[in-house]
């Protein structure tokens, strides 16, 4: 049972380790040469050639276990090519304290002292073995590759004890790493030197392994490292299930009948085939706790940072909240950019950082980018691609803040203008007011100077009133309701003299509405719109009747007379309408826009027109406003 | 002096072989499996063998204590077959009764794993033996082997 199950597990961990090896060299081999495309500046290492050896010891040694022909030949380069194992494993020790060693002249002689007796013990072992030359003693060089073993575990931990490097925290990790490797690894030496043969003779090439793995990780920064672990966890622990159901499952599958057993196999199957998804989610949320640290997966990191920034009313808000969301995620310091020019390169540290650009529409608006990690966690292939994911959702939300910015603004510039056109407007009403009003009031007070001289001087007074109304309230946007209504009843009693016993006035204004804040010369118009289509076209007594009264939070003026009405589908754009009245309604859109608004309809007795206002503030406020306004427009 | 020495280390390494006197016995052999009567064990490398020109002789003594030792006597004539490497493994394991351990594969060989050397023999009542064995060094074994019984070794480099 122990024999059984010592050899599946040898098995399994073959399997894992033929994979792994396999794996990491053509990835390892094909980063190499992208970089070289991408012309990536190379450092002088040996560690292409240690990645070459092992490929190639892998394979012979593969070779030697499958095939008959060539044994001698095979055994021999195989046996060559693992003796140099050791001394590139101690070569990557050396390369990497080799500025810190003291007296390096004597490392680097043992190093390739080391390279000679492995290789020559190897070369001596090989023709031994082959016949082609027996050899006296050679029991004791048969003992060489684990002395060659030993002797790498020893030195390099005394390489990394003689070292005066102080690094930085992933060169500890490193250092950590290779010296527990080193160690085991000459435990296992001395083992198989004092007792060889039995299961520690197989360690050796999975310590080589993980100091392999482990060089590529600290050394090489490869970026899918945490996918391949992932999988290779994933695999592992796929082929450890599998293997224990069909190891205890197999006594009872062979009892079945023949067709029953494949039918058993599939039902057995069926439920870790569907349970795969699941154990592998598990499994990659495990490795990215705790290995790797994340705090959030890649979906709880998009929902944060959305939330996050979405919130955002500028574009600095924007860039810090994103600085600091992007900081949390990533743990180390973010910097967000947005700008057209260059991304920036993560400050303070060489090519460990990350850094992402921001686009739209194929054009560049910003960028992000990441200083490396205080933990010395190297920025792996899930961080890439979340970060460009993060780059893309930050540069829509740039895009649509952008946006709702510009909307705001033209909707500003929108309301300013309807403002200046407003006041435009009234000064355009003014101007036209004045002529037509002084001509129609000189008439009349020429008709009434000879006949009614009491009468010419009241109205030459009212009329006076009017014009000094006019001239007072020329820079005053707003006047309260009582002002606008005393202007009018001036106007009128001009138009009384004007029409004499013909034209009848009402006035119910509420008292509650007398202070609300309307537009200048909004009220006006009317009384002389009712004056002009409707008394003037009627025979006999001509009615004009103001009613101004609040409703809710709305200030209604009703203006009415006993005119014709209006003509059927009358519209203040339609040609030969009022200018009074679409003045009057231009500048009430410009003032309020959809909220307050101008009405008129036929009623039985004549034309109605409504002036439907919401309240807003008090004359004294509505006044400064007018004031800052006209400040901003310069 | 430096060249002296040099020349001197050379020239030992070099004659040693002309004055070194052949071998007949060799221990440092494991028993992996087979025929014979005896538990194999992955630690127990006392087994020994002693080639005479009348007879090959295989001592297998347990390390384990209180287990009996075991010794096979062989004419070299009774000697059918010598294989090597894997062809041991595959001619042993033809032999009806050998019992074989699963042989666990290696990943890279850095400590390499021992020669395999398979005897496939009849015994003085005619039924068929064989003994897988595991050994340090070969070379010296086999040629020793090829010339007692006169039988060329299946596989050998």
């Amino acid at each position: 049972m122990a024999d059984n199950f010592f050899y599946l597990a040898s098995l399994v961990i073959f399997t894992f380790g033929a994979l792994t090896l396999s794996i990491l060299t053509a990835t390892y081999w094909s980063e190499r040469w992208r970089g070289k495309f991408e012309g990536r500046p190379r450092k002088r290492t040996v560690f292409p050639a240690f990645t070459l050896v092992c490929a190639a010891v892998f394979l012979l040694n593969l070779l030697s276990q499958i095939a008959t022909p060539w044994t001698g030949a095979l055994a021999l380069a195989r046996g060559l090519a693992a003796s140099l194992l050791p001394p590139l494993m101690l070569h990557l020790v050396y390369e990497r304290d080799l500025r810190d060693l003291p007296g390096r002249r004597i490392w680097r002689a043992t190093l390739f002292g080391l390279y000679a007796a492995a290789v020559g013990s190897a070369v001596a072992n090989g023709l031994d073995e082959t016949g082609w030359l027996v050899l006296p003693g050679i029991d004791l060089l048969a003992r060489a590759p684990a002395a060659a073993l030993l002797a790498t575990g020893v030195l390099g931990l005394a390489m990394e004890a003689c070292s005066r490097r102080n690094p930085q925290a992933a060169g500890r990790a490193y250092r950590r790493w290779v010296g527990a490797l080193l160690s085991l690894m000459a435990i296992c030496a001395a083992v198989n030197l004092a007792q060889p043969g039995g299961p520690a003779r197989m360690l050796p090439d999975y310590l080589l392994l993980a100091f392999f793995c482990v060089s590529l990780y600290y050394r090489e920064r490869l970026a899918f490292f945490d996918v391949l672990v992932k999988r290779g966890a994933f695999f592992i622990a796929g082929l450890v299930i599998l293997t224990a159901c069909f190891e205890l499952g197999s006594h009872y599958l062979f009892r079945l009948p023949r067709d029953w057993s494949a039918w058993v196999c599939a039902l057995l199957l069926a439920p870790l085939w569907l349970l795969g998804p699941w154990i592998y989610a598990r499994m990659d949320r495990a490795i990215d706790r705790l290995w790797l640290h994340r705090r959030y997966s890649a979906a709880d990191a998009e929902r944060h940072f959305i939330n996050e920034v979405q919130a955002a009313a500028t574009e600095a808000e924007l860039c810090s909240r994103a600085t600091a969301s992007l900081s949390g995620i990533f743990r180390t310091r973010a910097e967000v950019q947005f700008a057209a020019g260059p991304p920036a390169k993560p400050s303070g540290c060489d090519d460990s950082g990350l850094a992402a650009v921001l686009e739209q529409n194929g054009a560049r608006t910003g960028s992000i980018a990441l200083s490396p990690r205080p933990d010395s966690i190297p920025f792996l292939s899930d961080d890439r691609r979340l970060l460009a994911s993060l780059a893309r959702t930050l540069s829509v939300v740039l895009e649509n803040l952008r946006f709702r910015l510009d909307r705001r603004r033209q909707e500003e510039r929108e309301q300013q203008l309807r403002f200046l056109a407003s006041r435009a407007e009234l000064k355009a009403l003014r101007a036209q007011i004045n002529p037509h009003f002084l001509f129609n009031a000189l008439n009349a007070i020429a008709g009434l100077i000879h006949d009614q001289p009491a009468l010419a001087d009241e109205t030459i007074q009212q009329l006076a009133q009017v014009f000094r109304y006019t001239l007072r309230k020329s820079e005053s946007e707003w006047v309260s309701l009582a002002e606008e209504v005393e202007f009018a009843a001036a106007y009128l009693r001009v138009e009384q003299a004007r029409y004499g016993e013909r034209l009848c006035v009402s006035f119910h204004v509420d008292p509650a509405a007398a202070l609300a804040a309307i537009p200048a010369m909004s009220v006006q118009p009317l009384i002389e719109n009712a004056i002009k289509h409707g008394v003037s076209a009627v025979e006999g007594h001509g009615m004009v009747a103001l009613r101004a009264a609040l409703e809710g939070s709305f200030l209604v003026v009703e203006v009415r007379d006993n005119g014709p009405g209006f003509p059927p589908g009358f519209s203040l754009h339609a040609c030969g309408a009022g200018h009074g009245l679409r003045n009057v309604a231009e500048r009430l859109l410009g003032y309020y826009g959809n909220t307050g608004g101008l009405r008129w309809e036929n009623a039985p007795d004549g034309a109605r027109v409504l002036l439907r206002l919401p309240l807003g503030p008090t004359l004294h406020a509505a006044r400064g406003d007018a004031h800052d306004a006209r400040a901003d427009c310069g | 002096m430096r060249h002296a020495l040099t020349y001197c280390i050379l020239m030992a390494t070099l004659c040693t072989p002309a004055v070194a006197a052949p071998r007949h016995s060799w221990n440092q052999i494991r028993y992996v499996g087979g025929t014979v009567p005896v538990k194999p064990s992955r630690y127990d490398w006392n087994t020994t063998l002693t080639l005479n020109p009348d007879s090959i002789v295989l001592v297998f003594t347990p390390a384990t204590v209180f287990r009996p030792g075991f010794a096979l006597r062989l004419k070299p004539s009774q000697v059918t077959s010598l294989s090597y490497g894997l062809a041991a493994w595959r001619r042993v394991a033809e032999v009806r009764g050998a019992v074989l351990p699963a042989k666990p594969p290696s990943l890279l060989g850095m400590l390499p794993d021992f020669v395999s050397v398979g005897i496939v023999y009849r015994s003085e009542d005619g039924k068929p033996g064989a003994v897988l064995l595991e050994i340090w060094r070969v070379g010296a074994i086999l040629q020793a082997l090829k010339q007692a019984t006169g039988k060329p070794v299946e596989g050998a480099p």
